[in-house]
């Protein structure tokens, strides 16, 4: 060991209670921080993951119009070939076309206006959660013509059981009556209220006949690997529909935009808590390495007068600091980090947030996530505040004058 | 024995001992500024954010207390209907507590311009009844709010694009009839109104009353009585009378008539104390071993003034006043900074740019920070106990050196 890190470490232990309670608050600290960032990190790639898995997949094929202006006019032309063609892309997991459109649907005693969606039974499930939260009955197949899929919630305003004969009133895409009779094949419960509230699902070929689609669908839902590689995804597609100027794709951040909005909100303030957190820990090592400074003041000034350069003892003071704050970085990560793996395993479960975590797609127990960067952010920040803070200290001992230092002035 | 030192003097000596080595105090006193600052701020913001979401959910449909017949709630259809109030109902209605009522019927229904149709929830409500302006504070754009027995509606801006059509243009609405059948009416569009939320602008449609019950053919029946308190104090006891005259309906308070919010609300001191104790504990370190230290470098005197006669709970005494001073400066800048900063924000932060992310939660995109007395007591509260409570030791220590020993001690 060098001999000027020999000193600093001997240094740090003049005053052990004084040193210990400093790397104690950072060790706590960084503890915080370590713990909430997984926390945070894990809890937002689940919402994001749990939220585009519902129903909007990670990108979507459109008229270029339809984004802004979501009517029926704006569809894409031969829609179920398209996605065909995309499924045998790189980069996709999943393609299916479908068609929306809006209706009146009626049981034998009540009637409710909801959201039609036309899909490609055989791949819809490729790309959505929601066939697989069946709870009655059968999904849409070929053999369920004119079939419907209810939500639980709107199954149970319309009253209607599997069998039922539901009526439905609208207008197809020529402006012409839309009319047609549907029996009930299966019942869902995607967990989302508004979903199960106001959205039925019917065959893509059905809903093309009922709304005179033709062979129009409204857009294609993709999904990549992980979102992650939705950009990656998105270029494969882009090249593959150049040459169709009435194709655009949108991807997950465009079709739902809220969502990255509400993690940067989040992020936004926690990020202000995590400041003043290393704030106050920094202001803790200024004050420890103040002291240290001003008590050495005798001992600096012999040093000076024996022809110790001041950038020797600054060197000493940052090395001292460097020790302190490594001290806590290391002790944090192995407390934050044995903290951070047990609820990696066990999850968080936060009693009383279910209707919190349903609002955000979560559910009832979070896992931290473990990665390096969720593990380092929090605590290198305290470590290189640490540094900053004995920038004061260091340059109160860049005035100390020999003769004055060693009267103790 | 000596004489009993009085208290001007500790806190005299208290005072001079804290600005013996000015910068080590000032530095801990910033930390404890930036600190309760910090936090007062933050909790401002957050009860700003939850009043903000109380008041976007409630400013569809308001009302301090809402009935809904029972099971409407789970399931909103027009089958489950209230009989326009009447008897010990009407009597306290008419009563002193309550400052105006209404009836409203909400429910689920299909509007179809000639180009396009939607899911709508159609509100029907009284004009005369709703205190005119305050009911909606949706702002139109264009045309007017109905008078009680006009026959038109007013739409979102939103839906007037989707649906693609214009003010003064036919609408046909059609809904579930009280007699299960399909119920329909033509209606022109009399106004647009603009809303904070697009959602909100999308998916509500009003309609007087009147006429929403005749195209419904529910009689006099309402869904929904919106009763707003007389006073601003506690409004559980009016809850209790409604619920004596009216047992089978559901009589809920506005804080309780979403899960999500009253989740948040009931959440929030709780989340606010573990903000204010995590952040102080951290800074407690620093306070230890500030006060440790101008103990230890005080040693030799301490044993001297033992030595001269003074009681060790006069020494414990001198500490606590040092660390009450020191929390008192803390506290007085810190509370400036933040009020300082709300005051500068009571107009609002502009957040439209992350306005989809606060749709999601059921806020409006303009944030304005809510300063309640309560945080201010319990913020500063914690730090002068828990302050207090860990000097306790290094006054304890202090006080019972031997005055021999601390005399000698190098």
């Amino acid at each position: 060991m060098p001999l000027s890190l020999r000193l600093a470490w001997r240094n740090l232990w003049r005053h052990q209670r004084r040193t210990w309670l400093t790397v104690a608050a950072m060790t706590l600290c960084n503890t915080i921080l370590i713990f909430m960032i997984s926390l945070q990190a894990g809890s937002y790639l689940t919402m994001l993951d749990n939220s585009l898995a519902v129903f909007t997949g990670h990108l979507q094929l459109q008229h270029p119009r339809y984004h802004d202006d979501p009517k029926p006019r704006f569809s894409v032309a031969n829609g179920r070939q398209l996605a065909a063609e995309l499924r045998g892309l790189p980069g996709v997991n999943g393609a299916a076309a479908r068609g929306l459109g809006f209706a009146l649907l009626s049981s034998s005693t009540r009637s409710k206006a909801m959201q039609v969606i036309g899909v490609e039974s055989a791949f819809e499930s490729s790309v959505s959660s929601i066939p697989g939260t069946l709870r009655q009955g059968q999904y849409l197949s070929d053999s369920t013509p004119q079939g419907l899929i209810l939500g639980r919630r709107s199954a149970t305003h319309l009253k209607a059981e599997i069998g039922s004969e539901i009526t439905l009133l609208g207008s197809g895409r020529d402006g012409s009556f839309a009319a047609s009779v549907l029996t009930v094949v299966g019942i869902v419960d995607s967990g989302l209220e508004e979903m199960d509230r106001s959205t039925a699902f019917i065959r893509l070929q059905d809903f093309q006949d009922i709304f005179s689609f033709g062979t129009e669908v409204s857009h294609i839902a993709l999904r990549s690997p992980s979102i992650f590689e939705v950009p990656t995804t998105q270029a494969g597609i882009d090249q593959r529909i150049a040459d169709h100027a009435t194709l655009v794709s949108v991807d997950w951040n465009s079709l739902m935009p809220g969502l990255k909005q509400a993690i940067l909100s989040d992020v936004a303030s926690a990020l202000f808590i995590y400041a003043i957190l290393v704030i106050v820990v920094v202001f803790s090592v200024l004050n420890n390495q103040l002291m240290a400074v001003l008590e050495r003041r005798k001992e600096y000034g012999i040093l000076l007068s024996l022809g110790v350069a001041h950038r020797r003892l600054i060197g000493l003071l940052f090395a001292e600091t460097a020790l302190l704050a490594g001290l806590g970085l290391f002790l944090g990560l192995v407390v934050g980090g044995l903290i951070n793996s047990y609820f990696a395993h066990a999850g968080v479960y936060f009693a009383g947030m279910e209707q919190m975590a349903e609002k955000f797609n979560l559910p009832s127990r979070i896992y931290p996530m473990m990665h390096p960067a969720t593990l380092l952010a929090g605590p290198l920040c305290v470590f290189f505040g640490s540094l900053m803070a004995a920038f004061y200290p260091a340059l109160k001992l860049r005035r100390l004058h020999p003769v004055m230092a060693r009267a103790g002035l | 024995m000596s004489a009993a030192l009085p208290m001007p003097t500790l806190i005299a000596m208290a005072w001079r001992n804290l600005w013996r080595n000015s910068e080590r105090s000032w530095v801990m006193i910033g930390a404890l500024a930036i600190a309760i600052a910090a936090m007062l701020f933050l909790i401002a913001m957050m009860r700003g954010l939850l009043n903000d979401m109380s008041q976007q959910n409630l400013r569809a449909l308001p009302g301090d207390i809402q009935i809904h017949p029972h099971a409407y709630l789970d399931d909103p259809a027009i089958e489950y209907r209230l009989p326009w109030p009447s008897g010990d109902l009407r009597h306290i209605l008419d009563g002193p507590l309550v400052a105006r009522w209404s009836g409203r019927i909400s429910v689920g229904a299909m509007i179809a311009s000639e180009r396009e149709n939607r899911g709508i929830q159609l509100i029907g409500y009284l004009p005369s009844r709703e205190g005119n302006s305050s009911f909606n504070e949706h702002q139109l754009i264009t045309g007017i709010w109905p008078a009680d027995h006009d026959r038109g509606v007013v739409v979102g801006g939103a839906l007037l694009d989707k649906l693609d059509t214009d003010l003064g243009k036919r609408i046909v609405l059609t809904s579930q009839g009280a007699d299960g059948e399909i119920a329909e009416m033509g209606a022109p569009i009399i106004g647009v109104f603009k809303a904070e939320m697009a959602q909100t602008e999308e998916r509500l449609v009003y309609i007087p009353l009147p006429a929403l019950q005749q195209m419904l053919r529910s009689g006099e029946d309402i869904q929904q009585i919106a009763i707003f308190s007389a006073t601003d104090s506690d409004i559980h006891p009016l809850q209790a009378h409604l619920k004596n005259a009216l047992p089978t309906a559901d009589i809920q308070r506005w804080d309780q008539l979403n899960s999500y919010l009253s989740a948040m609300l009931d959440s929030m001191d709780a989340i606010i104390t573990i903000l204010i104790v995590v952040m102080f504990i951290t800074l407690a370190f620093g306070l230890i071993n500030t006060l440790i230290m101008a103990i230890f470098e005080r040693v030799k005197e301490i044993g001297l003034m033992l030595a001269l006669g003074l009681k060790p709970s006069h020494i414990a005494l001198m500490i606590l006043a040092e660390t009450c001073v020191l929390l008192i400066l803390g506290i007085v800048i810190g509370n400036s900074l933040a009020g300082l900063a709300i005051y500068s924000l009571h107009d609002g932060i502009d957040l439209s740019a992350v306005a989809e992310g606060f749709a999601m939660i059921g806020a409006a995109p303009s944030l304005t920070p809510q300063f309640l007395w309560r945080d201010v007591w319990l913020c500063n509260g914690i730090v002068i106990t828990l302050g207090l409570l860990c000097s306790l030791l290094p006054a304890w220590r202090a006080a019972h050196y031997s005055p021999i020993e601390a005399l000698y001690r190098d």
